[in-house]
């Protein structure tokens, strides 16, 4: 199975006044057609950055740079902007995190949907209306022909966000990227939304870019995942491995740090520290200041790409050769 | 192009009502902002004045039994009579008659050079708010210096170099009043830009244009139909001004500035008040009233007044 999506070397850097903040440093990954991702890390590491830079939406000040973005073997990089625009929402979709601010207030919910499927599908609009309204079926919204006529102030945070799924999915795009779907919502609307998504995805066959910072969500929905750290991978693997054996610190520290449903704990440990300023990185890995297991090599150098299993990499000088490879 | 243009004026408000076969009503943004306006006793007498002042000067016609410019020279400056209800000017003219007529030329005056600063300033702060960078640098650079000129003097020197019109008259004020409005409309741009939904109507393939005309400027329409209302009170004011001074409308069409005109004589003014009173109280009513619907929307159309 050839790769849908290949990122190599994905630079984002944002020109400010203060000097060059460097967004996303160097990530490479594939993604398979039908495949789930997850993007993991804290807030501000680059995950939602990386995700808007695939689709090119990174406007001035900010500058994106990569060796290769291929989607099913087109190079996004020189695609013109017009070409883009016919890629965007057609063939890549994005959720945003926010289902109270991420439709335009002034629109009912279902001209916003047609908007897209006429844009993009070439429909005329009784056919563009059948089908957002079968999309608003299909996504679980009750009375989806009342819903289609109403405004997105008269609907809930849950159901606003089905709506933005469904406007996502209308013109059944290969790759979503979904940035933080369920944060906003409660706990209930998001398994529901989440077993959506996951079902969406079995019947269209969607490949999903599911970004979080809650490895809880992102174990339930993906096969892939990788652990952002200060616009750098530092570990990926497959979601079992990932739970079950994290190797590198940083990952060991998020597991760390979310409470188990099984397991009674005292306290929950944190990672100490704070994200450093991205305009001030530390020398080295960005993580050696907050890490446990610092060593000399640590504060002088950026660690490389090393390779544990054939799908297991993970960037830290605790399993490599050059630094001792303290843990096998 | 007939379509072409349907589909870009498309009211927002109504977007997607008459889509469906649906008998439950939906409470659109227009329809609440017009509950909100209804509810609003003294914007309600506003509109209420101007819509009667707006229908006499439509049926002026019918309404008085005199030509427009008639001259009656035996009956000069005659006091009101039962015949003349607001008496005859200095050529015998009937005044009822040319507050009425000048009633159709101050309002539309004041309705087309509020809509011409309101299409300049709102595409001019549109360009600036969305581009950024040396458009809204430029935009805004130019908009400081037509601020920056003393407005009356600049007016008059302009009425004086195109030659007093109507239609100068309002070129002039257009040209003059849309830098409010610009300003206006780039600070909103500005933040509306930031809202996610611009970002997500982005990553669904929309390009600039649609961006800027079917996303976001119906996001900014509120402020923008508030400020057009004012303007065109304001716009009435300047023309009345120039007219007064002769720099305006010309006789012998009317406005209500020109026929203020005779009260630059002391006489007149001591004597002689059916000559100035109507005119002057006309456009007190008439820009008190606009004002007065202007708050009223402004209140009706604050998101942060919610019932």
């Amino acid at each position: 199975m050839s790769d849908l999506l290949q990122v190599k070397n994905l630079y984002t850097r944002f020109h400010t006044e203060d000097g060059v903040v460097p967004a996303v440093n160097g990530i490479s990954f594939n993604l398979k057609r039908g495949e789930s991702l997850g993007i993991v890390g804290e807030s501000g590491c680059g995950k939602s950055v990386a995700c808007l830079s695939i689709m090119r939406l990174i406007g001035p000040p900010g500058q994106v740079e990569a060796e290769t973005m291929l989607l099913d073997g087109t190079d996004l990089l020189s695609l013109s902007e017009k070409k883009m625009r016919s890629i965007r929402g057609n063939d890549m979709a994005f959720i945003f995190q926010e289902p109270m601010t991420s439709l335009n207030p002034v629109y009912t919910i279902g001209f916003q949907l047609q908007e897209a499927i006429r844009l993009h599908q070439g429909l005329n609009k009784k056919q563009s209306q059948n089908k957002s309204i079968e999309m608003l079926k299909l996504v679980g919204i009750p009375r989806a022909e009342k819903v289609f006529n109403e405004y997105p102030h008269s609907l809930s945070g849950g159901m606003r966000q089905r709506a933005m799924i469904a406007m996502a999915l209308s013109c059944e795009p290969k790759i979503l990227f979904a940035d933080e779907p369920t944060t906003a919502l409660d706990v209930t609307i998001q398994a529901q939304i989440l077993d959506l998504m996951q079902d969406l995805k079995n019947r269209l066959n969607t490949s999903i870019v599911f970004i979080s910072h809650d490895l809880g969500v992102i174990s339930e929905m993906v096969d892939r995942v990788i652990v952002m750290y200060c616009g750098m991978i530092v570990e990926d693997t497959a979601i079992r491995t990932l739970v079950k054996n994290p190797k590198h610190p940083y990952t060991v520290g998020l597991i760390n740090s979310k409470p188990q449903l099984y397991v009674e704990v005292d306290k929950l440990v944190p990672i100490s520290g704070n994200v450093p300023n991205p305009l001030n990185m530390p020398k080295g890995c960005p993580y050696h200041p907050r890490c446990n297991d610092v060593m000399d090599i640590c504060r002088k150098e950026i660690p490389k790409r090393e390779t544990i299993t054939e799908d297991h990499h993970v960037r830290c000088w605790l399993f490599s050769e050059q630094g001792g490879k303290i843990k096998p | 192009m007939n379509r072409f243009f349907a589909r870009l004026f498309r009211n927002p408000f109504k977007m997607g009502s008459n889509d469906t076969n649906n008998n439950e009503a939906v409470l659109t943004p227009g329809k609440i902002i017009w509950k909100r306006f209804r509810r609003n006793k003294v914007a309600m007498i506003g509109s209420f004045i101007l819509l009667v002042l707006i229908i006499l000067a439509i049926l002026a016609p019918v309404l008085t039994p005199y030509e427009r410019d008639a001259i009656d020279l035996r009956n000069q400056e005659e006091p009101p009579t039962a015949e003349h209800f607001f008496g005859t000017d200095r050529q015998g003219r009937d005044l009822l008659t040319r507050n009425l007529y000048g009633g159709r030329i101050s309002l539309t005056v004041g309705l087309v050079a509020s809509s011409l600063q309101m299409i300049i300033g709102v595409l001019m702060g549109s360009l600036a708010g969305y581009y950024g960078r040396w458009v809204d640098t430029v935009i805004m650079r130019i908009t400081d210096m037509v601020i920056s000129f003393p407005f009356l003097a600049l007016a008059i020197t302009a009425a004086a170099i195109l030659g007093p019109s109507i239609y100068n008259t309002m070129l002039i004020i257009g040209l003059l009043t849309w830098t409010e409005t610009c300003r206006l409309v780039r600070g909103q741009f500005l933040s509306i830009k930031q809202m996610e939904y611009i970002e997500a109507a982005k990553s669904s393939g929309a390009g600039e244009f649609r961006l800027i005309w079917r996303h976001m400027l119906p996001n900014a329409l509120a402020p923008i139909l508030i400020s057009a209302t004012l303007i065109m009170a304001t716009a009435i004011l300047i023309e009345a001004a120039l007219s007064y001074l002769g720099l305006g409308v010309q006789p012998p069409i009317p406005s209500w500035g020109n026929i203020l005109e005779p009260a630059r004589s002391m006489t007149v003014l001591m004597n002689m008040w059916w000559l100035w009173l109507p005119p002057g109280f006309l456009i007190f009513i008439s820009v008190l009233s606009i004002n007065l619907v202007g708050d009223g929307l402004r209140d009706a159309l604050d998101p942060r007044l919610k019932n």
